[in-house]
């Protein structure tokens, strides 16, 4: 477990604790997988249509975007952050697009714990918590198994504790 | 309603099963048999017309047909079997549903071959809807909807008789409130359940039309007679711009006719068991909101409706968004109010904003720094050019407020105790000009609920307030069960 240094928006909270660098491989395969089918669509392009320009176009914007989500990847991964409080637990993450989110125990619905293909490789889970507001939507990935099951426990745990209505 | 007086409750919140009202398999499979009438009737009208004034046989007419090869008596008995079978299904199935009510559940079960049951706890209820459609108002019948949180998780009871309908309506909100009218014997609430209420929203026919005809779709309609078919026209292409023209006055004539249709009667009645709407007059509505269920409001004003005074109200509710198609009307909690009624209509809804009538009305047509509200730094007009100085925040003791939109007002309300998580968030446009959007989140719904354009410093020390006010108002809430003795204001 890593303890993140303090970024410009963090709400004065300190103390976040980051998922494991393990997750920089699970997004780096789905960003291979997403230029793969942007470059099958790029080849079948050169190979219908009689002038190359249209292929081209997207064969090179799927090259430079690939690249650039290599590069920030790991970034991203290191953006990921959250907080175990006394009432809440907050997540924070994005690096252009910074979003925090704090969801009280007591309104959480569920608790999901998932695994991708290539996170089970890893040995690593997705927390994804659930409220009653379609737009609270926070996910936490890149958790160690034990440790996701541990806080999903600790989660359900502490929502029993201090279940709310509506 | 004169029994209730000395009965509290309906015969059946009894804890027994009941059966519904036995015009029901007619008024579920009405469409249907109403489809088979009108043919049959519109058959027998040309046959009508036809023998007295001696019209040629131009053969093709099915019951001509019929007639033609002695299958008359077949047909009938075919029609008649049909008929028959399909009653006979409905009765089945009539026979097979049943509900029953006790003092914290409805259940419900139905179906033949899959059987169901669906139990709601009375204290998940989140309001009662009575509709009567027009076939169910012939034979005094209407269709109860107990709305519970979730996906699809309505209870529907169809139909009830008129009476029995109100009655029950009553009991649940009273069952569902916290207040046990039985247990407490005799009970001042007995007296306010007669309260036939203090009308707070009545809309009247002129405002009803008015409102429909300041709309946007009446000013694209008349945009687009007024100016584009004259330049289409200028320019030779008259016809084709004629022809497209048409579908487009038909749909929004049949959307703006619904929409004066269920403006028209339409009141906002106060209870002691919640607010209650009522509209239509065709096919009419009742639905009652209890306060404390109401998650979020929008209070909105069009342009052209400023000269009037009118606004918008809607709300996000729990168990109210799913699942309706004609939403935006549906969703809209008044289509058409003044600035009084607003004023009247929110403490209502939301209890903490009783006795805030400056704070409201700052909230409503206010701007800048003038008043109480927290504005949008003059910086941050390069994302809202002309809203910036409209958007603004407060936080009153129990919700927060925002107002935004310079030419169409909105003002968007949230109550403390029912916000369910917190975010904070910022763009790369907003990091430059260090602004950032708070969003309290609340259940799904027509309302958006963002506070935008607040000073980085400010919206961080904001979410960490909400998400602490947040946690802490829950605690003490008690609104969700408003008006259980002792715990009302």
């Amino acid at each position: 477990m890593t303890v993140l240094p303090p970024r410009a928006l963090d709400a004065g909270l300190t103390g976040w604790r980051g998922v494991s660098h393990r997750l920089v491989w699970v997004e780096v395969a789905g960003i291979l997988v997403t230029a793969i089918g942007a470059a099958v669509v790029g080849v079948v392009l050169l190979l219908i249509i009689p002038t190359p320009v249209a292929g081209q176009v997207v064969l090179a914007i799927d090259v430079a975007l690939t690249v650039v989500r290599l590069v920030i990847a790991p970034r991203r991964v290191r953006s990921i952050g959250w907080i175990l409080r006394d009432d809440d637990l907050v997540v924070r993450r994005g690096i252009l697009l910074s979003r925090l989110v704090a969801v009280p125990y007591g309104r959480m619905q569920l608790v999901d714990v998932n695994r991708g293909p290539v996170a089970r490789l890893l040995g690593l889970a997705e927390l994804r918590l659930v409220t009653a507001a379609a737009s609270s939507d926070v996910t936490l990935p890149g958790l160690p198994e034990p440790e996701a099951a541990g806080l999903r426990d600790a989660l359900v745990a502490r929502a029993e504790e201090r279940r709310v209505g509506l | 309603m004169t029994t209730a007086a000395v009965q509290p409750r309906s015969r059946y919140v009894d804890g027994a099963w009941h059966r519904l009202h036995p015009a029901t398999p007619l008024l579920r499979g009405g469409i249907g048999l109403l489809a088979v009438l009108i043919y049959v009737g519109g058959n027998l009208r040309e046959r009508i017309v036809g023998w007295v004034f001696h019209l040629p046989d131009v053969g093709g007419d099915p019951v001509d047909e019929i007639g033609r090869h002695n299958l008359v008596l077949p047909a009938t008995l075919i029609v008649l079997g049909v008929l028959l079978l399909g009653i006979a299904l409905f009765t089945i199935s009539w026979r097979a549903s049943e509900f029953k009510i006790d003092g914290d559940s409805v259940t419900v079960r139905y179906g033949v071959l899959l059987r169901r049951t669906r139990t709601a706890k009375l204290d998940r209820i989140q309001g009662v809807t009575i509709a009567r459609p027009l076939l169910a108002r012939f034979v005094g019948a209407a269709r109860i909807e107990l709305d519970v949180a979730g996906q699809n998780a309505n209870v529907r009871l169809e139909y009830l008789s008129n009476v029995a309908a109100e009655d029950l309506r009553r009991d649940v909100l009273v069952l569902a409130s916290g207040r046990r009218a039985a247990e407490a014997g005799v009970d001042p609430a007995t007296a306010v359940l007669n309260d036939p209420g203090r009308p707070v929203i009545v809309v009247t026919p002129g405002r009803a039309i008015g409102s429909i005809l300041l709309s946007e779709t009446v000013v694209m309609l008349v945009v687009v007679a007024g100016v584009v078919i004259p330049v289409l026209t200028a320019i030779g292409a008259g016809p084709v711009a004629a022809v497209s023209f048409v579908p487009l006055v038909i749909g929004s004539v049949t959307v703006l006719a619904r929409r004066v249709g269920r403006n028209l009667r339409y009141s906002v009645v106060s209870t002691p068991d919640g607010v209650r709407v009522a509209s239509g007059i065709i096919s009419t509505s009742t639905e009652a909101v209890p306060p404390g269920r109401v998650h979020a409001l929008h209070i909105e004003q069009p342009l052209l409706w400023r000269p009037a005074g009118w606004w918008r109200v809607s709300v996000n509710r729990a168990g109210h968004a799913a699942g309706r198609r004609n939403a935006e009307a549906e969703r809209s909690l008044a289509p058409v109010a003044t600035t009084e009624e607003v004023l009247a209509l929110l403490p209502l809804l939301v209890p903490d904003l009783a006795d805030s009538r400056e704070l409201l009305l700052a909230g409503l047509a206010g701007r800048g720094h003038d008043d109480d509200f927290t504005a949008a730094p003059r910086r941050a007009r390069w994302l809202r050019p002309l809203a910036w100085r409209r958007t603004g925040f407060r936080l009153t003791a129990a919700s927060i407020l925002s107002r935004s939109g310079l030419l169409r007002r909105e003002l968007v309300i949230v109550p403390d105790a029912r916000m369910q998580s917190v975010s904070l968030r910022q763009g790369p446009f907003e990091r430059l000009l260090r602004v950032a959007t708070v969003q309290p989140h609340v259940v799904s719904g027509p309302v958006r609920t963002h506070l935008r354009l607040v000073d980085v410093d400010r919206a961080q020390q904001l979410f960490v307030e909400l998400a602490a006010t947040g946690v802490g108002a829950r605690r003490v809430d008690v609104s969700h069960r408003w008006s259980d003795p002792g715990t009302r204001p």
